[in-house]
């Protein structure tokens, strides 16, 4: 992948953020002005995985563009070769401690915004991912307790399976 | 009026069909046991039978990306292939029906001049099509098939690719409950079941086996423009779709499909599309009969034909199953060749 395509992956990794923003309707739902969303420390994600080594990379001013939102605090992480060449990147989200950011209903509506076309729903690991497969890359989607993963490699990553698989052993 | 009107009301509780009022609940039930089934590691049996032929996809599922299957066509088992996440591991047990089976092609790969669907495929490299053809294992490291249905890409045909058929059987579930009419809890009291057209297994009262049935939509009259004869391309599978699902403590345990004209389809193929055979003779000749009639329609018209078949999936060894490992002895080579393994994964360059 080209710098500019891997740009192009992170920048629309920091949008999911701000994006989720506007799910907020009541005023009652804990919410966070951007500049209290914590970021995620760099140390969650291992230093490499599937021979790709893993980049923390900073959210701040992304982050500070978000005015209300579910979020707690947030990561994002490349996955990158040798060469520094971005192959996926990693976006790890913690909603707010509140029963109804772990409701299915809560959770659908983050899949349903993920991409244009429909996730599809599979099994990997006694994990449910949703996945969609596009023109340039592949994102998978998970959640685990009050966390949110989401994964955009580039489709032509030989190993964008065992990618998956190992990315999903990370416990916040 | 109390004497005159009572009569009337009991005489139409009994002759009422089943009124399942609960058809949506039921909807909802069966895409919950499919979304339970499919996220457990379970073995699985898939049989298709038609047009004479049986085919027998025989496979275990530790999760949606690792899994083996074995492929037997007329009983003949022809390949083995197993996926362990981006890995595609691939023998022939019969290599001619197996290169068949995943070209397309009716001649051999090594024949010069082979034509057929896929004719513009690459040609495959020496060594890894002469490993399979001696019986031995190929691994492709990146080879394994994309099964998300946006990354299928073209329409398949359900009977081109068994193998593909058996792996994804339980999404083909699901899109028959979108193209059913209904889906009933299956009553044999009900005033409007059938039994003579009933070819299902009944549940035994004591085995907790509920069975759902698909009700296919009534066959919508041709729509005729001119002169010419109405070629049947309103006609979809689903018109002639009959449909059991069998769930056991909210998982599918069985799927029962049959594609074919019943009674009131052959009557109305008779009148609508000038099909030509008797309505007196037994329907398991009339019906095949009247179908293949009114496919000749369809391909005339460039309309794909109407498969008659009968498929059963069986589910077993739920949460029973060993990991996917990969063969040993293997060889690797590139099976991108074989475009009826599913879209393969692009490779880096």
């Amino acid at each position: 992948m080209n710098r500019r395509r891997g740009a192009k992956l992170l920048l629309i990794c920091g949008v999911l953020i701000v994006g989720l923003s506007s799910c907020v309707r009541s005023s009652t739902v804990a919410s966070a002005q951007g500049k209290e969303i914590d970021q995620l420390p760099p140390e969650l994600v291992p230093a490499s995985i599937e021979g790709l080594f893993a980049r923390h990379e900073d959210m701040r001013a992304g982050l500070d563009k978000v005015k209300r939102s579910y979020v707690q605090s947030a990561g994002l992480w490349s996955f990158r070769r040798q060469d520094d060449q971005v192959q996926a990147t990693l976006q790890i989200v913690e909603f707010f401690d509140q029963p109804r950011y772990t409701r299915p209903s809560f959770r659908q509506t983050i899949v349903n915004q993920i991409s244009s076309t429909r996730p599809k729903e599979t099994s990997m690991g006694g994990h449910t991912v949703y996945r969609t497969v596009g023109s340039d890359q592949t994102t998978a989607l998970w959640f685990e307790g009050r966390h949110m993963f989401l994964l955009s490699i580039r489709k032509d990553f030989p190993k964008r399976r065992a990618l998956i698989r190992q990315t999903l052993e990370i416990a916040p | 009026m109390i004497r005159r009107i009572l009569p009337i009301l009991l005489s139409i509780l009994v002759v009422a069909p089943a009124c399942d009022s609960g058809a949506d609940e039921h909807e909802r039930t069966i895409r919950a046991a499919l979304k339970r089934t499919a996220s457990v590691a379970r073995s699985f049996v898939y049989t298709d039978a038609s047009g004479g032929g049986v085919n027998i996809v025989q496979g275990i599922f530790e999760d949606d990306y690792r899994y083996k299957a074995q492929v037997a066509l007329g009983r003949q088992p022809i390949l083995e292939q197993v996926v362990r996440d981006d890995v595609l591991a691939l023998r022939f047990l019969d290599p001619l029906a197996a290169e068949t089976l995943l070209t397309g092609r009716a001649t051999p790969l090594s024949q010069p001049g082979s034509t057929g669907p896929g004719s513009a495929a690459p040609i495959p490299a020496a060594g890894a099509v002469d490993a399979l053809r001696s019986g031995r294992w190929v691994i492709d490291q990146a080879g394994a098939p994309e099964l998300v249905s946006s990354a299928l890409g073209e329409r398949r045909q359900i009977g081109d690719n068994p193998l593909l058929d058996g792996v994804t059987a339980l999404a083909y579930v699901e899109r028959a409950i979108d193209e059913a009419d209904r889906i009933v809890r299956f009553n044999k009291e009900a005033s409007d079941y059938r039994p003579q057209d009933d070819t299902f297994p009944i549940p035994d009262g004591e085995s907790n086996v509920v069975r759902y049935d698909f009700v296919a939509p009534e066959l919508p009259r041709p729509l005729r423009q001119g002169e010419g004869t109405a070629t049947g391309g309103t006609l979809q599978t689903s018109h002639f779709r009959r449909m059991g699902v069998y769930i056991k403590e909210g998982r599918v345990v069985e799927v029962r499909e049959e594609i074919g004209a019943l009674r009131r389809h052959v009557k109305h193929l008779i009148e609508f599309y000038d099909i030509k055979v008797s309505q007196d003779e037994d329907i398991r000749k009339t019906g095949p009969a009247a179908l293949r009639q009114l496919n000749v329609l369809r391909e005339g018209a460039g309309t794909e034909p109407i498969r008659q078949r009968s498929m059963t999936l069986e589910m077993l060894d739920f949460e029973k199953v060993n990991p996917i490992e990969l063969p040993a002895d293997v060889i690797e080579g590139n099976l991108s060749f074989f475009f009826n393994l599913g879209q393969p994964a692009e490779r880096s360059s």
